[in-house]
């Protein structure tokens, strides 16, 4: 059996202390965090039988996060003061900028161990204008066709993968489908993809 | 194939081939084929009466034998993840079943049960045990469905026509638990749609007390039949290391010998309730993991399903068929990765949630995926019949795969 | 007439009445709606009874495309190059809705084809997700009927000079017939 706890603990004093970014023990089935820099160190750790045993890459999947503009939180209102009360201390002015928060592509593996019966997802983010990761074939075979569709679907390059190509789309679509700020094609080959005539009429002019 | 260190650049516009026909082959094919003038590149092309639905393997053959196999799908992409991120979590039912059509209640009832543990809401106890009734049932009719195709792969119509016809009865008895022949949006968030009919449990009860001889029978049409294990036996053979190398779950990996199902090993709904086993491919004929194997554990899960199916009706409790569930559904922020034990294996969804109507991102791990991936390291070697019977044996629904 | 065993009637009626009762359906399911027709040719719902239950593989022996299931773009250049290779008289059943418009995947579906008529001209729409055997069965009697009412020898129109040429089902713009 495995403690999360320990695991983590044995991540960061086998690959680094900056390995792991954050992680939630909360969440079915927990998760950590990795950095972009450490990732095949703590993936090959993982695989390995003293990092867990985890023997079974169960699936791959990528998460798109658009850049966002995080608004300040409200200023808290001072309360007003009651008969017989000293009045509050009067707080400094303070100015909250909107924070800017970068795009990202989160790229979530879910690992499985058989001989530990212990289910883990491991993250990592990647910058949203150029997403590039190294491929986990060399640990996982199973990872070759999660990988291709990683990439077809939203356009991840994996390096070190045999055979990258988009795998549910056809080999000349253009764009990435599950990005969100994705706009379909107009026309492929020849045929309309969105036909104007097909639209239900009543939403027709709303497109 | 030897020659897996080749990278390719990123740069997109290279990729693919542009000016070529539509038919996009595998640049390392093509280099086979122009390296042995004898082989042949043979598509056996989306439609194909054995392929199982809209498969395509790209075949390198002398003519019987093949030496390198390479599936392609997204033939049926229908683009159901994009879907979800559009559409509220009760509305995606529909959607969820149209994934692996033939067996849709387990569909669903991942589905529910992935939402309901992100949303925080308890299921009562009867509705639980439609669930199983309906999953259990369909789950009969899916490995019926692979029993009869498989039959048919090996040139045998009888055991399909027997087939379909018994799984007509079973679909009779959901149509009346759901008003649907297949495709049911019936497990949704919280319980199911509909009050449980009476007199459902006397019909289901007689339906089993008909169907345990006739699985006798269709064992006798197939199973021990000469000319179908010499076809099928030894087969094909995955080793658990192979199965685990790729994650394939489900009958598959239980063939190979290893005992784990996530009805016992992961209990979710009322499952630790009932007495049930876990058939384990044993090897009878040829090696364990074969073919053969593949088809013995499915036929013995039929049984099993049996049991649980009667245990469940008559132990059925009285109470509510739908829990309290919000008027709009409305998880909190998370995530969660959730397997269940479907027909063809282990389905899984991943669902990320900010807190909307509709979820952020759903992906779904489907078994059959995994299964179809695994076929470019089983098929050099076999003989084009082979390749065929070999498919046969993973089940596979490419609804699934391509989602 | 019992002794003589001899009837007067029109060739066409009779070259219409053999064609609509033996159509050769292709194979050609596509996805859940192939369930539905499978299980339509198998023994509660029978098929074969309309003549209709033998199901070729190759589309060059059979005149019947029953399209049953979501036609996907990537799909789609097969679709056309199955269809043109089946030889004349040929018909199409487009069954289900994502056959018939898109079905439950018109609004999102960025790979899907908004109904196989963008491609391929419809004699029947069945209309259902997915529909039943009788549905699809009174699709079939409905092309049977359709069948027996149209002209069966075209090409002995098209090569008289004097006849005016009619069209034999409506086409679309997009599609030409090869032969006029």
């Amino acid at each position: 059996m495995i403690n999360f706890e320990t695991l983590v603990k044995n991540i960061k004093s086998s690959v680094g202390a900056s390995a792991v970014v954050r992680e939630d023990a909360s969440k079915l089935p927990p998760i950590i965090v990795v950095s972009r820099a450490d990732f095949l160190n703590v993936m090959k750790y993982l695989h390995s039988k003293e990092g867990g045993d985890f023997n079974v890459l169960q699936s791959m999947g990528a998460v798109d996060f658009l850049p966002e503009v995080k608004k300040p939180a409200p200023k808290a209102v001072p309360k007003p003061a009651s008969e017989g009360e000293a009045p509050p201390p009067a707080q400094p002015a303070q100015e909250e900028k909107p924070v800017e928060v970068p795009g990202r592509i989160e790229c979530v593996y879910h690992l499985w161990s058989y001989a530990n019966d212990f289910d883990l997802a491991v993250k990592v983010e990647l910058p949203r204008e150029k997403p590039e990761i190294e491929s986990v074939y060399s640990l996982w075979v199973g990872a070759n066709w999660h990988e291709r569709e990683a990439y077809d679907l939203f356009g991840v390059f994996f390096s070190g993968h045999p055979d990258l190509r988009r795998i549910l789309c056809p080999v000349d679509w253009e764009g990435h489908a599950l990005l969100k700020d994705y706009k379909v094609q107009e026309t492929w080959r020849g045929i309309v993809v969105e036909p104007r005539s097909k639209m239900n009429p009543w939403l027709r002019n709303l497109q | 194939m030897s020659d897996r260190k080749q990278t390719l650049e990123y740069n997109p516009s290279k990729l693919g081939i542009p000016g070529q026909s539509y038919l996009d082959i595998n640049p390392k094919l093509l280099e086979m084929e122009a390296m042995n003038t004898e082989d042949l590149l043979v598509h056996m092309g989306p439609q194909h009466p054995s392929t199982h639905g809209v498969l395509q393997l790209q075949v390198i053959t002398d003519g019987e034998i093949v030496k390198a196999c390479d599936p392609h799908i997204g033939f049926l992409h229908r683009c159901f993840e994009k879907h979800a991120e559009h559409i509220d979590y009760l509305g995606v039912t529909p959607f969820v079943d149209r994934l692996d059509y033939i067996c849709a209640m387990s569909n669903e009832m991942v589905w529910s049960i992935a939402c309901e543990k992100l949303g925080e809401i308890e299921v009562p106890e009867r509705a639980e045990h439609i669930r199983v009734v309906a999953t259990e049932l369909n789950r009969i009719a899916s490995h019926l469905v692979a029993f009869g195709t498989f039959g048919l792969d090996a040139g045998a119509f009888t055991p399909f026509m027997w087939a379909m016809r018994d799984r007509e009865y079973i679909l009779d008895l959901l149509e009346e638990m759901a008003g649907v022949r297949f495709l049911y949006n019936y497990i949704i968030i919280g319980g199911v749609q509909r009050e449980w009919p009476s007199g459902l449990a006397t019909k289901i009860r007689d339906f089993l007390d008909y169907f345990e001889p006739r699985l006798k029978e269709l064992d006798e049409l197939l199973t021990y039949n000469p000319i179908f294990t010499r076809r099928v036996a030894g087969l094909a053979q995955m080793t658990p290391e192979f199965c685990f190398k790729y994650g394939i779950t489900g009958a598959n990996l239980r063939a190979s010998g290893i005992k784990w199902d996530l009805r016992k090993n992961r209990p979710y709904s009322v499952y630790p309730k009932f007495d049930f086993e876990i058939p384990v491919g044993e090897g009878r004929i040829g090696t364990v993991g074969d073919s053969w194997d593949r088809y013995w554990v499915r036929l013995q899960e039929i049984r099993q399903c049996i049991r649980i199916v009667r245990q469940a009706v008559d132990t059925m409790p009285q109470g509510d068929y739908r829990g309290k569930v919000p008027k709009v559904f409305r998880p909190a922020a998370g995530e969660i990765f959730f397997r269940g034990e479907a027909a063809k294996g282990e389905l899984a969804f991943h669902i990320v949630s900010t807190g909307g109507k509709t979820p952020y991102r759903v992906k779904c791990k489907s078994p059959c995926f995994v299964s179809v991936s695994a076929l470019e390291e089983m098929s050099p070697g076999l003989f084009i019949a082979d390749l065929v019977m070999a498919l046969g044996s993973l089940d596979i629904v490419l609804g699934e795969i391509d989602r | 007439m019992q002794d003589n065993n001899i009837i007067m009637t029109r060739l066409e009626d009779v070259v219409g009445w053999a064609r609509s009762n033996s159509i050769f359906p292709n194979l050609f399911g596509l996805a859940c709606c192939a369930i539905e027709m499978m299980a339509t040719g198998a023994p509660r719902f029978d098929l074969e009874r309309f003549g209709a239950g033998a199901f070729r593989a190759s589309p060059r022996q059979s005149d019947l495309m029953i399209v049953a299931g979501t036609v996907t773009l990537k799909m789609a250049p097969r679709v056309k190059t199955l269809y043109d290779q089946m030889a004349d008289p040929k018909w199409v059943i487009s069954m289900g809705s994502c056959a018939n418009k898109g079905g439950p995947y018109w609004q999102q579906g960025y790979h899907v084809l908004k109904g196989v008529d963008e491609i391929i001209p419809v004699d029947v729409y069945v209309p259902g997700c997915p529909p039943r055997p009788e549905a699809l069965i009174h699709g079939i009697m409905m092309l049977q009927r359709k069948i027996r009412a149209q002209e069966q020898f075209p090409q002995w129109r098209k090569a008289d000079p004097l006849w005016a040429k009619t069209a034999q089902f409506p086409t679309h713009s997009a599609m030409e017939r090869s032969d006029d």
